[in-house]
């Protein structure tokens, strides 16, 4: 069900929040590869990549949707970047200090980068891209980088941030769009800032160069034939050229893959797996996601889920196990709060509600006093989430609990969570941040962004705020296990169903590179079988 | 009644159907075999088989019993939506047409107007506007119907109306409501029961397509276009009997209207034949 | 006949003025304020007043009106609030693809329906002829919709033909390009095939009856020239009409296929933007196709007038 994931994660930002990678500083890493792809690889070659939605803004500034990072990824270089495990590496950073009192990051910058336009990227491209992502009026990257009061010049590969006060996130931050650097020459050259945002033609500095954009036909992104990156001394990237087609059916990009017609996807249906498996053309190749499934039920005043028994009935009256089987056909895992199985603070033996229990939940509603009835909202035009919202419809009657099912333009959805004002609950998910924090905070912190069912707890506030101002790792493990313990049981927040798994379908007639669990691909390691 | 028959037969062939489909729509209580809301995991996903003649669902739900649920939406669609259009169109077209004047003229430009529209794209544009719901789907087809009853009306009544009876009885005194109802609507019934069996047709595949486009009735309630929708996706598993069911449900009844009005056509219209 | 061309677009200009009207209100009707999603989630209610007075929403609606038509008269409908890109731009950009797929379903249409009308007018009750007539009620009352997903059951999972949607460009990959092209033709092409071959069968049959055409037979010619020469000549009057309201099934017809086999053109932008709640876009649409059939029409009736000296230029459409 990575479909309805995805499309449920347009308003998210970045792909990793490491709190404690920001001062475990690691040391220059030579090359762009984390992964020995290396070896006698070819170059050269055409792929098609079957991408779920067409890009929505090609300007990092105003990016809300994870499609558009598939495409960034390629096409613009960053600051700093995440390996496999999510461990921070060097990119166009060599190496960062950060200062004893935490409020200033010292970034040590590559000196052989060129933009595609030809400019050179240096000390002051930084400067010029932080200050445009701060101060420019509807900037989304401005909430990301709100500690950094100053960026500075100290020469042309030494760039200093002054921070208005710690804030151990920021180089997490710089991994994903607020970390990206384009070409001031090539932005300046387009006077609308909103045609800049369809037309970054040649922008970037990445492995790929962005040559062409058809709205909702095809994107086409060619060889940087000049990048900086290697791979166990072989010059990157392999390939030439990279077509991307927008096919909003998972359905249709799978026929694709096993029809030849493209050779890339990063996301199919669960119920496709075991056919992708089985087919002698492809590779798929799986990998457990920080993603999260979560129902969001309106817990402010007034509204029926104000009163947390309502809610831990409906959380002790799913089948979370059936859910998966049978909604999800066995992609991912089944879960009950923020924190995956692959991050550090993970607890395998937390199982609250691992098994259904409509005679609980029914005792529970007893106890309110007034029968259970509530809207779900869902996506239209999803059929794969109105599968889903079925199977919990069901499930819930057996507690008797009425569960209506609403459909709604996923843009109105988002619109009536970020207002508070959706009647009931949603049907929403995360795509996930390597670390816990990122998938926690804004969550379930008072008052946070993402925070959409108005929840607060003094204890759970008390218990982030220790889990932010530490750098300890068992301290953190403690403070977001007694946090997850309230929010998810005590006073649950929200109604958590699962993680999710990151895919990765090829054909067999390229070499893939591994599949990253921030569900990205990495063109530039990326070669045509030989 | 022999006579009837030997002398119609595709008009009794369809009006068979027809009746068929409007029976199964009234007894869906009955006739379906399961209940088709009711979800069980399961059993979902089975081929067809003598317990599931067209076999179950994802959810594990009885598809030909959905196929059966779902006609009570298309028919009533149906037959509201043309309500709509009929009413509404008819007293258009007999106010312009025998008032004529300033009337007329506002009216047929009115008329044009909506005309101009691609009947489906307007149907999709007022439905989107006033929200995904049943009720909205049945207007906006209404709606879309209008122009055909006005223009249809108003042209037999600018035929009849210079008639030697109606000038006759307009003379003796013969109240204008009195003369509308009793002179000249008689007349002009025919070509307006086959316009209206037509659109019917045209109003049921309207709604499976609005419903599939997302539209129409909401979930879990069966309607053919929803359920096509929904099922599609199961085509590359080759699940194919989730889609087929709703997908016959809906041709044969589009099928049955346009069979019978084509019959009816030719019977009671024959200036109309030509043309057929 | 310039007279005539002249009078009929005058009449136009007042229907036109109504679409615009009907058009406008349908966008004003739904509920829910654009502005709130064109504002993005961190809205501001000042930066959202600010808005509302910048695009003029604050005005009553008769004033919004004419600000709108007026700005449309001048040829700009405003940017997308899903993806900025102006409205013109947008739908200019998928034109394209769906003249490609309107013309290969016309193509089709046509051309099958005059064969197979032929055919069955001349053979009249002939069991190809009933065959025929079967086919075109069960053409018409097929959605398409189903019909689509048939046939890429069929000739895309089943025996791989033709992939099962998706688009490559006409320049640069024609031969991928008719791949795609196919299928989605087929399911647009078979309602108005239904109707087309319906159409020719019957005024064949009509002019048949004629009193040249009875002439021509008692003279002896053979069967094959009395249909060419004769009678096709005056049977392809009614049937110009019919493909000229073609158009309109096909720009009808092309929001469903479209949606059905991704393909990248003005029907699938239409159900993207009625989804993402993009009125702008939409309205466009829905006004453009007015007037592109609006248009059609006018020239379907002038052909009509010019092939038929019979017709009196007065006759209002039908």
């Amino acid at each position: 069900m990575v479909a309805e994931t995805r499309r449920l994660t347009r308003r998210e930002f970045l792909v990793a929040t490491g709190a404690l990678a920001a001062v475990a500083c690691s040391p220059a890493a030579p090359g762009a590869s984390p992964s020995g792809t290396a070896g006698k690889a070819k170059y050269g070659g055409t792929v098609t990549m079957a991408l779920e939605n067409d890009v929505v803004d090609f300007d990092p500034l105003k990016s809300r949707a994870f499609v558009d990072r598939n495409i960034y990824y390629q096409i613009y270089d960053s600051l700093v970047r995440v390996d496999e495990d999510g461990k921070i590496i060097p990119w166009l950073a060599t190496k960062w200090d950060v200062a004893s009192d935490q409020k200033s990051v010292t970034f040590t910058l590559r000196d052989d980068v060129t933009f595609h336009d030809g400019t050179k990227f240096d000390a002051d491209s930084v400067k010029w891209n932080i200050e445009r992502y701060i101060k420019t009026q509807g900037s989304q990257r401005a909430g990301e980088l709100a500690s950094v009061a100053s960026v500075d010049v100290v020469n042309p590969t030494t760039v200093k941030f002054t921070l208005k006060s710690p804030f151990s996130p920021l180089l997490a931050n710089l991994v994903d769009r607020a970390g990206m650097m384009i070409s001031r020459k090539a932005f300046e050259a387009i006077p609308s800032a909103d045609d800049f945002d369809r037309k970054a033609f040649k922008a970037g500095s990445g492995p790929f160069m962005l040559t062409e954009a058809v709205k909702d036909d095809h994107i086409t992104l060619e060889k940087n034939p000049n990048w900086w990156g290697t791979d166990g001394g072989n010059k990157l990237p392999y390939l030439d050229k990279i077509t991307i087609r927008p096919i909003t059916s998972s359905d249709v990009r799978f026929t694709n893959l096993r029809t030849g017609d493209a050779h890339v996807a990063n996301n199919i249906a669960g119920k496709d797996v075991p056919t992708a498996k089985s087919d002698s053309s492809l590779n798929y190749q799986e990998k457990p996601a920080y993603s999260f499934r979560s129902l969001i039920p309106n817990r402010a005043k007034g509204f029926v889920f104000e009163d947390a028994r309502n809610v831990k009935a409906v959380s002790m009256a799913i089948d979370r196990q059936e859910l998966l089987e049978k909604g999800y056909f066995n992609l991912g895992v089944v879960g009950y709060g923020t924190i995956a199985p692959k991050h550090f603070a993970y607890d395998p033996s937390f199982k609250p509600y691992e098994k259904a229990d409509a005679a609980g939940a029914k005792a529970l509603i007893q106890q309110v006093g007034k029968p259970l009835t509530f809207d779900l909202l869902i996506a239209s035009g999803d059929p794969v989430g109105l599968q889903l919202a079925q199977l919990i419809q069901a499930q819930l009657k057996k507690a008797d609990i009425t569960m209506n099912i609403q459909q709604l333009e996923f843009a109105k959805i988002l619109d009536l969570q970020s207002a508070h004002t959706f009647k009931d609950m949603a049907f929403t998910g995360w795509s996930g941040r390597v670390d816990p924090d990122g998938n926690t905070y804004d969550h379930v912190y008072t008052k946070r962004p993402f925070n959409d069912s108005s929840y607060s707890n003094a204890d759970v506030d008390k218990f982030l705020d220790q889990e932010r101002a530490t750098s300890d790792e068992s301290a953190r493990k403690t403070a977001f296990r007694s946090a997850e313990k309230i929010y998810v049981v005590d006073d649950p927040a929200r109604v958590w169903l699962g993680f999710g798994a990151a895919q990765l379908l090829t054909s067999k007639k390229v070499k893939a590179p591994p599949v990253y669990p921030d569900q990205i691909v990495r063109y530039h390691l990326m070669s045509m079988a030989s | 009644m022999i006579w009837f028959i030997r002398r119609n037969p595709r008009i009794v062939i369809g009006g068979a159907l027809v009746t068929l489909l409007l029976l199964v729509a009234l007894a869906a209580p009955f006739v379906a075999p399961y209940d088709p809301v009711e979800v069980d995991v399961s059993r979902s996903l089975l081929p067809p088989s003598p317990e599931h003649w067209l076999g179950t669902d994802d959810l594990g739900r009885d598809v030909l019993s959905r196929v059966i649920w779902g006609s009570r939406v298309s028919l009533s669609v149906g037959v509201i939506s043309v309500s709509i259009g009929f009413i509404i169109g008819v007293s258009v077209g007999l106010l312009a047409g025998y008032l004529g004047g300033l009337v007329d003229l506002i009216a047929m430009r009115a008329i044009d107007a909506l005309l101009a529209f691609p009947a489906l794209i307007l149907a999709i544009a007022i439905t989107a506007a006033l929200g995904p719901q049943l009720q909205n789907a049945m207007i906006a087809i209404g709606v879309v119907a209008i122009p055909l009853y006005a223009r249809l009306t108003r042209g037999q009544v600018l035929s009849v109306r210079e008639r030697d009876f109606l000038t006759a009885a307009r003379t003796v005194g013969v109240p204008p409501t009195r003369l509308v109802l009793r002179h000249i609507f008689p007349n002009i019934t025919n070509p307006l029961v086959v316009q209206a069996t037509l659109s019917t047709a045209f109003a049921i595949l309207a709604e499976a397509t609005l419903s599939f486009l997302g539209l129409g009735a909401q979930p879990p309630t069966p309607t053919w276009g929803a359920d096509i929708f929904y099922s599609q996706r199961w085509l590359t598993n080759l699940k194919w009997w989730m889609s087929v069911g709703p997908g016959l449900g809906i041709f044969l009844a589009v099928f049955a209207f346009n069979f019978l009005g084509d019959a009816l056509r030719d019977a009671l219209d024959p200036r109309l034949r030509r043309s057929a | 006949m310039g007279g005539y061309i002249l009078r009929r677009l005058l009449l136009m200009v007042p229907v036109a003025f109504l679409v615009t009207i009907i058009v406008f209100a349908l966008i004003h009707l739904s509920p829910g304020d654009p502005l709130v999603i064109y504002a993005g989630e961190e809205r501001d209610e000042a930066v959202i007043a600010v808005l509302r007075h910048e695009y003029g929403l604050d005005q009553p609606l008769p004033v919004q009106y004419v600000v709108w038509l007026e700005h449309a008269l001048r040829g700009d409908l405003g940017r997308s609030l899903r993806t900025h890109q102006p409205v013109v731009e947008a739908v200019v950009e998928r034109v394209p693809a769906t003249f490609e797929l309107g013309l290969a379903a016309l193509f089709i249409s046509v051309s099958i329906g005059l064969v197979v009308g032929t055919l069955s007018a001349v053979k009249r009750n002939s069991p190809l002829d009933l065959l025929a007539t079967g086919f075109t009620i069960a053409g018409v009352s097929l959605p398409n919709f189903f019909l689509g997903l048939v046939l890429i059951l069929v000739f895309s999972l089943a025996i791989r033909l033709f992939p099962p949607g998706g688009y490559a460009p006409l320049f640069g990959e024609p031969v991928d390009n008719l791949r795609h092209l196919v299928l989605p033709a087929v399911t647009l092409a078979t309602a108005s095939l239904a109707v087309n071959t319906r159409q020719i069968r019957s005024s064949l049959l009509d002019t048949f009856g004629q009193d040249y055409v009875r002439t021509a037979r008692a003279k002896g010619l053979s069967e094959a020239i009395i249909v060419a020469r004769h009678a096709m000549k005056n049977a392809l009057i009614p049937v110009v009409t019919i493909i000229g309201l073609q158009v309109g099934a096909i720009i009808e017809g092309a929001i469903v296929t479209e949606q059905i086999y991704s393909w990248p053109g003005i029907g699938k932008l239409a159900v993207d933007s009625i989804a993402g709640r993009d009125y702008p876009v939409v309205q466009t649409i829905v006004l453009l196709s007015a007037l592109s059939y609006m248009f059609t029409t006018l020239v379907v009736d002038v052909l009509y007038a010019w092939l038929d000296p019979r017709i009196s230029y007065g006759r209002a459409r039908s």
